[in-house]
């Protein structure tokens, strides 16, 4: 399939969800436009990317990482996706931060539509090697006039040891687009994962559960969304976690809003080692008589030395502090946004400050027009 | 402009379905501070409350005017842009926003945001999100240093030193006279010169120690019983007790006990 050239407008959207089109301050690029790569680009000796396929030509090793993290049999998705490589070979990336190598410029992705009615699968080997830190940015997008499509996105990240990698994800669809999103994490000991993601922009329905399993002792992986469900949408996303080694950790904290869609928001931790500590947080907020929220926490723990515990809080803003603010002279709607906007606060990221900086512009602009 | 900034006429206040406010009227003077002294449950915050504009106060009777104009169904945030501010006794935490978010937005004078936050020790709290663990007196001093940002003309403080240990309350006191203009000389035969005016609820009355007051009123069960100078009413509560000045305002023989009741409506 030929792929269009991107245009001002296209370009304009990638950069809403945090793609620097120039490459500026970016440890690296790779692009992906319906199911071709448009782009793969490292800037730094730390960071090798290559398309998938290419990686899997040039090292035998490669393939001991394809579907090790994701089961391809595990639903008609994966399946698809699986399916899909046998006839043409995986579509995605292949990226390696190297050992020691350390980068507080983020590495960027992005996975764009073109084509309405597309269906986009991709498969993406993230490997961070011993003390290695990165940060990674990806943002998936469609062209303002796409409406309907699927996005298929399997993951598999990989964190040897002692290594720390912060990914942050921001997704804009459309009102009838399927997404997802297959993720699989294997954190080996003393490394550490966050996982960052941010949609607050309209899907047909937004389905995934990442799943991390923290196989090392010491390790840590935290889990933070920030989601705004619009009429219509439905935002359908856990996040589990085997803490499969002595002092591990795992954080599972999702910041939801309904404007009318519906939001759930599950999280799975599991206690298998000795010594380990885990926590969900789920706070939903109305802003709408419509919509709903559910909030599904599950604990389980297979070992008496842990620490598991949840808390959830859904409702809408409180009256209290609407007021609060208002007795200071803000309006009812000032007062709001700003609550809003402080709810969903990308602050509890720790991004770095540059990138935060970017972050928060962007998901500024979105939150004005969702709002 | 009238000389009276706030008047309060047969204000009758209901909440949560309960008659808590029974038929006050006062007025407070350009420049000039008053203070309320009660019992808890008196309705003292209630009453401040209600001048503010808070949405659980339904006002079923009388009428509030502020520098002249009837603001009794003037919504909240519009009674705070015209220039009424209150400190809460019990501030909230506004989680996601930062202290100094809110301050740069209530920016309405001169005032440096920085060096004032300093000077009421709060320097280190601007970027942290409002009120979210604060401590008791950090919470005041916050509510403080928002209000001198803010600059209002009519000043509602409910309880500023409740909880701050003494050396802190010498802080606040500085800075709400700072608030009320209190070091701009009040010469009453020249004419106002000063534009801001108090209503302060005070249950030990420890502010009255730094904060010069004018007149004072003693609130039982929803309505005024008494009314005097701050210094003088105070010391009647401290040996009688707020018992006395029931009994005192329900005898209707004030101007028999002269001395033990002061001035009365």
């Amino acid at each position: 399939m030929k792929q269009n050239k991107l245009n001002k407008d296209d370009i304009e959207k990638m950069e809403l969800v945090g793609l620097a089109p120039d490459d500026k301050d970016r440890a690296g690029t790779f692009t992906v436009i319906d199911d071709e790569i448009d782009k793969s680009k490292s800037k730094t000796e730390g960071v090798e990317i290559l398309g998938l396929s290419q990686a899997l030509k040039k090292y035998d090793w490669a393939n001991d990482y394809m579907w090790q993290l994701v089961d391809p049999h595990k639903d008609e998705f994966t399946e698809r996706v699986w399916k899909y490589e046998q006839e043409h070979g995986p579509v995605g990336q292949f990226l390696r931060f190297k050992k020691g190598m350390i980068s507080k410029e983020p590495f960027q992705s992005c996975f764009f539509i073109k084509l309405d009615r597309f269906v986009q699968t991709v498969h993406n080997i993230i490997i961070v090697e011993d003390e290695a830190e990165f940060h990674i940015i990806t943002g998936c997008a469609v062209a303002s006039y796409v409406n309907s499509g699927m996005h298929i996105g399997i993951t598999e990240i990989y964190l040897e040891k002692n290594a720390t990698l912060s990914y942050t994800m921001i997704h804009d669809w459309a009102p009838e687009m399927i997404v997802r999103p297959r993720t699989g994490i294997r954190i080996d000991s003393g490394s550490k994962f966050f996982s960052n993601y941010i949609s607050l922009r309209e899907t047909k329905i937004t389905q995934m559960y990442p799943t991390a399993r923290l196989v090392g002792e010491g390790a840590l992986v935290k889990f933070t969304s920030l989601i705004l469900a619009p009429p219509n949408s439905i935002y359908d996303l856990g996040s589990r976690a085997y803490l499969s080694a002595p002092n591990t950790s795992a954080e599972i904290i999702s910041r939801v809003i309904t404007k009318g869609g519906t939001a759930i928001s599950r999280g799975n931790i599991i206690a298998e080692a000795p010594d380990t500590r885990g926590h969900l947080e789920c706070n939903g907020l109305f802003l709408s008589d419509d919509g709903n929220i559910d909030a599904v926490p599950e604990l389980t723990a297979k070992v008496r030395d842990t620490d598991l515990s949840h808390e959830a809080a859904l409702g809408k803003i409180s009256e209290e502090k609407l007021e609060y603010l208002m007795a200071r002279g803000l309006t009812r709607d000032e007062s709001t946004q700003m609550m809003i906007k402080g709810f969903l606060d990308i602050d509890i990221l720790g991004l770095p400050p540059a990138l935060e900086k970017e972050i928060r512009y962007n998901l500024n602009l979105m939150e004005d027009e969702a709002l | 402009m009238s000389g009276i900034m706030l008047a309060v006429d047969d204000l009758w206040v209901e909440v949560g379905g309960k008659i808590v406010i029974k038929g006050i009227s006062f007025e407070i003077p350009v420049g000039k501070t008053h203070i309320l002294f009660g019992p808890n449950g008196s309705g003292k915050s209630t009453l401040l409350r209600t001048i503010m504009g808070f949405s659980a106060y339904k006002i079923i009777k009388g009428k509030i005017f502020f520098r002249g104009k009837d603001i009794t169904k003037l919504p909240l945030a519009e009674r705070a842009k015209l220039g009424i501010g209150i400190s809460f006794q019990e501030a909230p935490a506004i989680t996601g926003v930062k202290l100094n978010q809110l301050l740069q937005i209530l920016k309405n004078n001169g005032a440096d945001i920085e060096e004032m936050a300093t000077n009421l020790k709060m320097e280190n709290h601007l970027m942290r999100d409002i009120n979210a663990g604060f401590s008791g007196g950090e919470k005041k001093r916050s509510e403080i240093l928002q209000l001198i940002i803010q600059n209002p003309n009519l000043v509602l403080l409910d309880e500023p030193e409740s909880g701050v240990d003494i050396g802190n309350i010498e802080l606040l006191g500085k800075y709400i006279d700072k608030l009320l203009q209190k070091e701009v000389h009040h010469n009453e035969m020249l004419g106002n010169s000063r534009s801001k005016s108090g209503l302060i609820i005070t249950h030990t009355g420890h502010i009255l120690n730094y904060v010069p007051a004018d007149k004072s009123y003693v609130m039982i069960n929803g309505k005024l019983v008494c009314k005097g100078n701050p210094s003088e009413v105070l010391e009647q509560i401290s040996n009688n007790g707020f018992g006395h000045c029931e009994e005192c305002f329900r005898r209707e023989v004030i101007k028999d006990f002269k001395g033990i009741c002061y001035e009365t409506k």
